[in-house]
């Protein structure tokens, strides 16, 4: 079970959910965030057990997740046979249109950081942060991920902040922007606290503005995706995984 | 003699008596009198200005830069600065601007009573000489690079309305993003789109002009519900257009502190409690570079 709060929210009648997700014989919560926020605490909140817990993303949080009550799995988000194809075919992206973009709800952090991306890399970057709850529901006015692939596919670097202050690699920001051809930077003031093997995490725009003045957004991009060919597909991951849930 | 203390007046009874003889001036303006030719496919760039004198050079510095911007890639435009009756000698800043700036690419008029908000937009589109205006209020800043983009999402779309990310500036610092959102049904709660946008000209006179139907009613919200109202597209490109810089205690920060101005738009746009205006068919998210990236 994906992300079992949303689900219970899209599907409406959460009563009916549970009651179904209750009955079924093996229960696995998959989830893709920070373990200390209080989001990933409601999703251990609502009236179901697990059998096992799987933590999609880049970086294991298993030192950070405390006591659960199912055993914990990390699974790196690597790619799929598709993906990879797709990665293959992209071409040089250094005359995208677009030089950054920076999309999700609105913090004053994201603020900030789209106030600067303007000043320091570019003026003309794209910025779509709507307030909170809004954005990614339907009929509210939302740039959906056909949108956001088209985005990207202009773009040369999608550059994301967290909603929150923990340290955190959002990995699916990474696949949506490596898979589009697109350089992945997160931004985090305490960047060195993460494994240094993954590529595009600065503590800074102006250290980001330094990298692409000396490197060059395509070299960076080709290491990026260098990084993320070499980790290994996700099947292999999750056949591994599987094996011991 | 101790002095006698008078109880504090409600500083919003003087807006509201100032709404109220704006709006009584503008029976005495007459479009013959402002009206150009707007033959020109550009844009102007239309400052009001209102006892700003200190900020006006900042707005002003960023239009021209604009105007640089839009010259490099052929596109006609000119900036028009109205001042609506100042009492901090704006006049005599705008003398000297005008000097300096004299001719096709700067316009000044100066009214001689207060005429409004509201009043002076509608002056600013008969004015006009271009198609597309844009309005920069007399202490925001447009960041000048980023105007083509606006106008170009305007032209493409054949919308009423373009607008983009404003960066609410106070105190030096980034506080958050404003006009950040397409049209939704929140504007019927509030109203999130600030004036600081690109309309087309003939369309919004077409419809009857920009109106203040209440003291406290924002006219740049009413002018949004209009739009809606007549199904006209309103454009959200996801850039940022320029920077928001927020007095303290200036009429728009009275304005939202208010609830009868609220109450009284929504009187007129959504009185039964009915939405019967489609967000989708008027608000749309739309960037040159990609074209619409919208989903409903």
């Amino acid at each position: 079970m994906i992300n079992p709060v949303d689900c219970a929210y899209k599907i409406g009648d959460a009563a009916k959910y549970f009651s179904r997700l209750s009955s079924a014989r093996r229960r696995i919560m998959v989830l893709a965030e920070a373990v200390e926020t209080r989001w990933f605490e409601n999703q251990l909140r609502l009236p179901v057990s697990y059998d096992a817990f799987i933590d999609v993303g880049f970086v294991s949080q298993e030192h950070k997740v405390g006591s659960l009550d199912m055993p914990y799995h990390f699974l790196f988000n690597g790619p799929t046979a598709q993906e990879e194809r797709k990665i293959a075919q992209l071409e040089d992206s250094s005359g995208r249109p677009i030089a950054w973009a920076t999309v999700g709800h609105q913090t004053r952090g994201r603020v900030e950081l789209a106030a600067q991306l303007a000043r320091q890399l570019h003026p003309g970057g794209f910025v779509f942060l709507p307030n909170p709850g809004r954005g990614v529901r339907a009929r509210v006015g939302a740039i959906g991920p056909r949108g956001l692939s088209a985005m990207l596919e202009k773009t040369r670097c999608y550059v994301w902040e967290s909603h929150h202050q923990y340290d955190y690699f959002e990995s699916f920001r990474f696949l949506e922007a490596i898979t589009a051809g697109c350089l992945p930077c997160k931004v985090d003031p305490q960047a060195t606290v993460y494994p240094s093997e993954i590529p595009g995490i600065v503590a800074s725009i102006s250290e980001l503005s330094d990298h692409l003045e000396e490197k060059g957004v395509q070299a960076m991009r080709r290491s990026a995706q260098q990084f993320y060919l070499s980790s290994g597909r996700l099947a292999h991951h999750l056949q591994d995984v599987l094996t011991s849930v | 003699m101790s002095e006698e203390r008078l109880p504090a007046t409600d500083p919003r009874l003087y807006t509201s008596l100032t709404r109220i003889e704006s709006n009584l001036a503008t029976r005495y303006l007459k479009k013959e009198d402002y009206w150009c030719d707007k033959s020109g496919d550009g844009i102007t760039i239309f400052i009001p200005n209102y006892n700003h004198r200190p900020f006006l050079p900042r707005a002003l510095r960023s239009a021209l830069d604009a105007l640089d911007i839009l010259d490099t890639r052929g596109v006609e435009s000119e900036i028009l600065i109205i001042d609506d009756a100042s009492r901090d000698g704006s006049q005599r800043l705008m003398r000297d601007v005008h000097a300096l700036y004299n001719g096709a690419r700067l316009r000044v008029i100066c009214m001689e009573i207060n005429v409004g908000q509201a009043a002076l937009w509608n002056v600013a589109m008969w004015a006009s000489r271009h198609r597309y205006l844009l309005r920069l209020d007399a202490d925001n800043e447009i960041i000048a690079e980023n105007l083509p983009i606006f106008l170009t999402a305007i032209e493409n779309t054949n919308a009423a309305m373009a607008y983009g990310n404003l960066v609410h500036v106070e105190h030096g610092e980034f506080r958050s993003l404003i006009s950040h959102m397409p049209v939704t049904y929140e504007l019927l709660r509030r109203n999130y789109i600030d004036a600081f946008s690109i309309v087309d000209v003939p369309t919004i006179i077409r419809l009857g002009g920009v109106r203040r139907i209440h003291p406290y009613a924002p006219e740049d919200w009413e002018l949004v519900l209009h739009l809606i109202a007549e199904e006209q597209t309103i454009i959200f490109v996801p850039a940022i257009m320029g920077y928001y810089h927020k007095q303290a205690g200036s009429a728009s920060s009275e304005l939202q502190q208010t609830t009868s101005g609220n109450e009284a738009l929504r009187r007129v746009y959504a009185q039964s409690g009915l939405r019967d205006w489609d967000p989708e068919m008027v608000g749309r998210i739309y960037h040159p570079d990609i074209g619409y990236v919208d989903e409903w």
